[in-house]
């Protein structure tokens, strides 16, 4: 394990580099794979006390953040540490249920029994409405008695007299003193007593809520309008029917009326939805930011910042008028409004907490172009480092070619046979760069494996003088690399084009697509660059 | 598995097909509890759910501009009340959710009712539980026997909770009942009744070995509810009562007025999430580093001197309330804990407990018994305890003394009551109603177990106790379960090794059991078990338990 002293003594191996090959990634995720695809079949203890490397390397990179880090296993950071037997069952915490659990809907069922009630009743209330529209708006004269009654007898058959001896509804008998009276609507009899009257303006509002669907503000009850004949005019009815037409207008007057807190609540939501869509897209700015990088402009940043900040301050004021609705007049909420209005303050001052106290802050201009310098000259470091390991790796590589020509060959069947074997393992890669890049693997496997048990590294060697196999694949990179030179730069700045046109439009999902699509290509330019040299 | 997660995502389903807009959650007695079990207040105000109201709670005002989900038990009087809701509509639209089986004529009254066509969804979704943690439910029903029977409405609701457990997490089981009993068996007959009578909601898709279904009783096992707890969990409930996870603190001395009632949650609490099952002696421990850690974090916050410090104040600020609340609570339930243990001298109680639960010097035993009911620290309830569990231990020695032991109980003043309860629970989970191996004496294999147990070390003598359950069920995953003890309903047989199991305890389970079959998913490759039982028991609730069986009435 000298190769790996050698990594932690030295500072100058700070990349990724492979304790067995020396040979340089940029992600930690990218050498794992290559440590197990490349190193998998070596001895069992070197292979542990890698892993116990990954875990060390875990706490010193933070920079980083690597997703796929998590894949090692815990118990096996911590180089040496003896290996605590692992419980074989599983903890019920971590239980997870695939699916939702069993469940069985009636509401069809409902539906369709409901339906069937339902028709009768609109039958009914829909030949109450025609009848009162006839009656109001069509007939002869209000104050013409005689011609009246004759219409309204058409309308609807009034039940004979002498069919009905009671009141159905008191159950006086009928006669001189108590007399029977008629149901404009329906043609049932009752007495003066059971029948009330319902105004014009009363039935214009029925008639105007069943045409349109929606009532004009101001409201008349039956029992209020004006029930002396000859004042207004106005039509006898029964209480069933007035019953019917009530209940109706109540329930369309309820369906359509939109209370001042559904409104600002419907504007609480949609500065919520705002707030939502806008945070990682500043989030992402700030950190981007703070790392130094020059993709945002700083003003773009403090921007965002301001519209965030505006938003929240929106969302708080909103959620604070919901809250003192109603409180100013005199009549006491009851305490269910008052939850309700308690509950969703109490949800918005969590979301606020949550999101607002989380914000990233953005660091003065000055400190900015200070980052970007560190940033700079890290990235500068990073690339000397790089071409001195590459270097190595060459050396190395070429010592090992010349030492074990037999061997190697025997590697290269095994490394080709594993290649056919294993799919690529997570990274990302464009089509057109996916043979390239395959081959430069193939190289490096082969190298890989040729390197275990190798200590030192100092005649000089050059892979051209590999035979065969080899020579190819070394030119194909270089020619490759020189011919796609161009087309992908040209590719990454039609992208970053691209990438401005979507953020001015604001249409997010693509500025995310593209974003990914260009850290794909700047990617694939970096290891092309470190090829070629 | 997860019976948690298993209501969580019905609950979860409900508000998603409400839709956008305020709501309000109309909920009865017990399915209230059912939601508040799975979903804290803040989790469930973020969906937009901000108002909870009880279906029978008279005078609730008309909202109109709410989306109402209603979630009830399918209950005669819960469909009256819904009845007239839907005619005199105080929401906007209804979205109603049962938590089991609901009649078809009870659809039509609903659909008879709805003449304002205000309901827009009506669905089964099998909570029909209280899920304590992942792997254990309960009913929370203390009596569930009128003398060796069933009471009738019990046994339905038990059905029906038992089976919406199995819909939850689409298991279609082999039932398996313990022998000895005659309500595990009419329990298991039940159940299987519901099953074929309802086939096609049972209809899952096949596993390669079937779920098992294990019915037991209290009575095989009546020593577990007897013995003091030392794991935070069970010692918390054991002394001072946990109750859908809320405790009582109102009658700790010197309370302040915000911690009278505490939530202990494994969702919500990490520190609890963290030391649920550990023992007393590590929770003093998790403490003090607790309390150390917040100090630190305190002192850093009382020096505000720059603009820097204030920002790192107000950034954490949130985290720093949430971790005071955390440590003043547990503060104090530890605090009272061990009060309780120092005054009711229940160290020395709890190990003469373990050793009369686990060893075999009789003796011995009874002189320490004899000893501890002549202090008049402990307390009369422990003291109780001791005679019932030398009761039940020594049943059949030759010189047993539970008579003696009662005199003494007498002479402490113990009342009436609380003597007559010790000897009901000595019949209650006496040799004759037990039909288990309880103490490990019937065959030879498990006297020699005991005896080689008895020699070892034991690492800590006030958990030494392992519940009858965990034995039961590890024979039962080794394939030794006895056919005999433990016959499966009907004719078929698993002949593989089992791999989900529904334990299920008629007269309740408690906390050292849920521990106990935490650690057997924990230790078992390739198994779920899940714990099940009427009630979670501590020593008061089960004496309840026991009276109500009301044994001593000629039945």
């Amino acid at each position: 394990m000298a190769a790996m002293a050698s990594t932690d003594d030295s500072p100058i191996y700070e990349g990724f580099l492979c304790p067995m090959c020396l040979q340089n990634f940029d992600s930690v995720y990218q050498l794992q794979s290559h440590v197990e695809s490349a190193h998998g079949s070596e001895d069992k203890v070197v292979f542990r006390r890698l892993k116990g490397f990954f875990g060390k390397a875990r706490h010193l990179i933070t920079n980083r953040s690597e997703e796929h880090f998590e894949d090692v296993s815990k118990d096996e950071a911590g180089e040496g540490s003896p290996k605590k037997q692992p419980l074989l069952g599983t903890d019920p915490f971590t239980w997870e249920n695939p699916e939702l659990g069993a469940s069985r809907s009636h509401f069809e069922s409902l539906r369709r029994i409901r339906s069937d009630r339902m028709d009768r009743t609109v039958v009914e209330i829909n030949k109450l409405v025609i009848r009162l529209e006839k009656l109001i708006k069509h007939g002869p004269p209000m104050n013409d008695q005689a011609k009246r009654k004759v219409y309204e007898k058409t309308i609807v058959p009034w039940a004979e007299d002498s069919d009905v001896r009671f009141c159905p509804s008191c159950g006086d008998k009928f006669s001189l003193a108590v007399r029977r009276h008629h149901c404009r609507l329906c043609g049932s009899i009752m007495c003066n007593k059971c029948s009330s009257y319902v105004g014009i303006p009363f039935c214009d509002q029925v008639l105007e809520a069943e045409s349109k669907g929606s009532t004009s503000s101001k409201q008349v009850h039956a029992e209020s309008s004006p029930s002396k004949k000859g004042d207004v005019v106005t039509l006898r009815v029964c209480e069933h029917c007035v019953h019917i037409m009530e209940k109706r207008l109540k329930m369309v007057r309820e369906r359509n009326s939109k209370p001042v807190i559904v409104q600002l609540y419907q504007k609480m939501i949609e500065v919520r939805e705002q707030i939502l869509r806008q945070l990682p897209i500043y989030e992402k700015t700030a950190v981007s930011i703070l790392n130094g990088e020059e993709e945002y402009s700083y003003e773009r940043a403090e921007r965002e910042r301001t519209v965030l900040l505006k938003y929240f301050d929106a969302l708080d004021l909103l959620s604070k008028k919901i809250y003192s609705l109603g409180s100013g007049t005199d009549k006491t909420l009851s305490s269910a409004q008052m939850k309700l209005r308690r509950n969703i303050r109490t949800e918005v001052i969590r979301f606020l907490q949550d999101h607002m106290l989380g914000l990233d802050p953005l660091p003065s201009e000055k400190e900015v172009i200070q980052l970007r310098a560190e940033r700079k000259a890290a990235i500068a470091r990073r690339l000397e480092e790089e071409r001195q390991a590459r270097a190595r790796r060459v050396q190395a590589e070429a010592l090992a070619l010349e030492k074990s020509a037999q061997q190697r060959a025997q590697q290269q069947q095994q490394a080709e046979a594993k290649l056919l074997d294993s799919p690529q393992r997570g990274h990302e890669r464009k089509s057109s760069w996916g043979l390239l890049n395959k081959l430069k693997e193939q190289a490096q496997e082969v190298g890989a494996g040729m390197m275990v048990g190798l200590t030192s590294s100092g005649s000089e060697g050059k892979l051209s003088q590999s035979p065969s196999g080899w020579k190819p694949s070394a030119v194909s990179q270089d020619t490759v690399q020189a011919l796609s030179d161009d087309p992908l730069i040209q590719q990454m700045n039609i992208i970053s084009s691209y990438l401005n046109q979507a953020q001015e439009a604001g249409r997010w999902d693509e500025v995310n697509m593209l974003e990914a699509n260009l850290k794909d290509l700047q990617l694939a330019y970096r290891q092309e660059q470190q090829a070629g040299r | 598995m997860n019976v948690v997660l298993a209501v969580k995502q019905y609950v979860a389903k409900m508000i998603e097909e409400s839709g956008p807009g305020m709501k309000v959650l109309l909920m009865d007695k017990e399915t209230i509890s059912f939601v508040t079990m799975v979903y804290a207040q803040s989790e469930i105000l973020q969906k937009e759910v901000y108002l909870f109201e009880r279906l029978d709670s008279a005078n609730r005002e008309v909202m109109k501009h709410l989306r109402c989900i209603c979630y009830i038990r399918p209950k005669r009087e819960n469909i009256e009340m819904l009845c007239n809701e839907l005619r005199n509509p105080k929401y906007a639209v209804y979205f109603i959710y049962f938590s089991n089986v609901v009649s078809k004529s009870d659809v039509k009254l609903l659909a008879e009712a709805d003449e304002q066509e205000v309901v827009r969804e009506v669905q089964e979704f099998y909570g029909d539980y209280i899920a304590i943690c992942p792997h254990v439910f309960s009913f929370n029903i203390t009596g569930t026997a009128r003398g060796m029977r069933w009471d009738p409405p019990v046994l339905n609701r038990v059905c029906a909770g038992l089976t919406s457990v199995l819909l939850s997490l689409k298991k279609c089981p082999m039932i398996r009942y313990q022998n000895s009993s005659e309500m595990a068996k009419r329990l298991a007959e039940t159940v299987r009744q519901v099953i074929s009578k309802d086939a096609g909601l049972f209809d899952f898709k096949r596993t390669d070995v079937a779920p098992v279904l294990l019915i037991l009783d209290r009575r095989g096992d009546a020593v577990t509810p007897l013995l003091n707890q030392w794991t935070y969990e069970a010692m918390v409930h054991e002394l001072l009562g946990i109750r859908n996870k809320r405790i009582d603190l109102s009658e700790v001395p010197g309370v302040t007025k915000d911690l009278q009632e505490v939530v202990l949650s494994a969702e919500q609490d990490e520190f609890y999430a963290n030391n649920l099952y550990n023992n007393y002696g590590e929770i003093c421990t998790r403490i003090k580093e607790l309390m150390e850690e917040f100090q630190k974090k305190s002192q850093s916050q009382k020096k505000i001197e720059s603009i820097a410090d204030m920002k790192a104040f107000v950034e954490n600020y949130p985290q720093f309330k949430k971790m005071s609340g955390t440590v003043a609570k547990h503060v104090t339930v530890v605090q009272e804990l061990s009060r309780q243990v120092r005054a009711y001298n229940l160290l020395e109680v709890s190990e003469v407990e373990q050793e009369l639960a686990c060893q075999s010097d009789h003796n011995e035993a009874l002189k320490r018994i004899r000893t501890l009911l002549g202090s008049d620290k402990v307390r009369d309830l422990d003291a109780c305890r001791l005679v019932a569990l030398y009761g039940l231990r020594y049943e059949r020695h030759q010189n047993n003394n539970t008579v003696g032991l009662m005199e003494m109980l007498r002479r402490r003043g113990v009342g009436d009551k609380h003597r007559m309860l010790v000897k009901s629970i000595i019949q209650y989970g006496g040799e004759k109603s037990r039909g288990t191996d309880l103490f490990g004496q019937d065959n030879p294999m498990s006297r020699t177990r005991r005896f080689f147990k008895g020699l070892k070390d034991v690492e800590n003598i006030y958990t030494q106790h392992r519940p009858l359950i965990y034995e039961t069920l590890d024979q039962l995953f080794k394939g030794k379960l006895k056919e005999g003890a433990y016959p499966y309903l009907g004719s078929s047989q698993l002949r593989d090794r089992p791999q989900d199991v529904v334990a299920f305890m008629i007269g309740g389970v408690t906390y050292e059991e849920c521990l106990a079959i935490y650690n057997l998913n924990r230790a078992t490759p390739g198994i779920r078990v899940i714990l099940g039982g009427t009630t979670v028991h501590n020593f008061e609730s089960f004496l309840e338990e026991v009276s109500s069986t009301g044994i001593e009435s000629p039945y």
